[in-house]
């Protein structure tokens, strides 16, 4: 198992990297939204790897809370960008 | 480790696989809105896949449970979130096209070195046209707005 959290944890470091290069970069508010929704569900899978790894399933209730609240953030910037020039 | 643990390990590090793809195409897509297509498939079958493996692994029916719950949540909250940002993509490329020069997507087929040196003289051409017609319009009469 711990060779299995080493590979998946570089893998999604590797994916939070991109999405945090595009955060930045972006040109457009939308693409940092995008972005900030790709790293929520990094976040998922993280928090779902460290629950498989460690036995313990405490942890999965945030993954719950996450992922139903998550896309609240770009759901609400769509709304309130309706014309965004950089 | 037992058949269930590699099975799971499988399944785990295709899931973190697929969030490694999601990132490089958000980081590497030309357009706004081909970013947004690439980046919640892989997200979706990822959350799957992660499931599948945590779900071999803890197998207490509470853990099930809360998997499905989370793949379901998924399910119903990614397309609503791609669909409002396909929409302000949508309207920031109809902006684009009204307005090149403050184009924001670097789409080969529309900004290659041929067609700019094509559109460019037409373009000067309408805007001269352009404001031409509106300074005789002002000097004229007002705009019925």
């Amino acid at each position: 198992m711990t060779v299995t959290l080493l590979i998946a944890g570089t893998l999604f470091a590797g994916g939070a990297a991109c999405a945090a290069v595009r955060l930045v970069r972006g040109p457009t508010q939308i693409d940092r939204a995008v972005a900030l929704d790709v790293l929520l569900a990094i976040l998922v899978g993280i928090i779902v790897l460290t629950a498989a790894v460690s036995g313990s399933s405490i942890t999965l209730v945030i993954a719950v809370v996450v992922s139903l609240l998550g896309f609240i953030g770009s759901a609400g910037l769509a709304k309130l960008l309706p014309r965004d020039r950089r | 480790m037992n058949a269930t643990d590699v099975i799971a390990s499988v399944a785990l590090v295709a899931g973190a696989l697929m969030s490694l793809l999601a990132g490089i195409a958000v980081l590497r897509f030309p357009d706004t809105m081909s970013r947004i297509h690439a980046a919640t498939k892989p997200q979706v079958l990822g959350i799957m896949l992660l499931m599948l493996g945590v779900g071999l692994r803890l197998g207490s029916p509470a853990v099930i449970g809360m998997l499905v719950l989370i793949v379901v949540l998924q399910f119903v909250t990614a397309p609503v979130s791609a669909h409002l940002a396909v929409r302000v993509a949508f309207r920031n490329a109809e902006d684009d096209d009204a307005d090149p020069s403050a184009a924001t997507s670097r789409r080969p087929s529309e900004r290659s070195a041929g067609a700019a040196a094509d559109d460019s003289p037409e373009l000067t051409e309408q805007a001269a046209l352009q404001e031409s017609a509106t300074e005789s319009a002002e000097t004229g009469e007002e705009h019925p707005r």
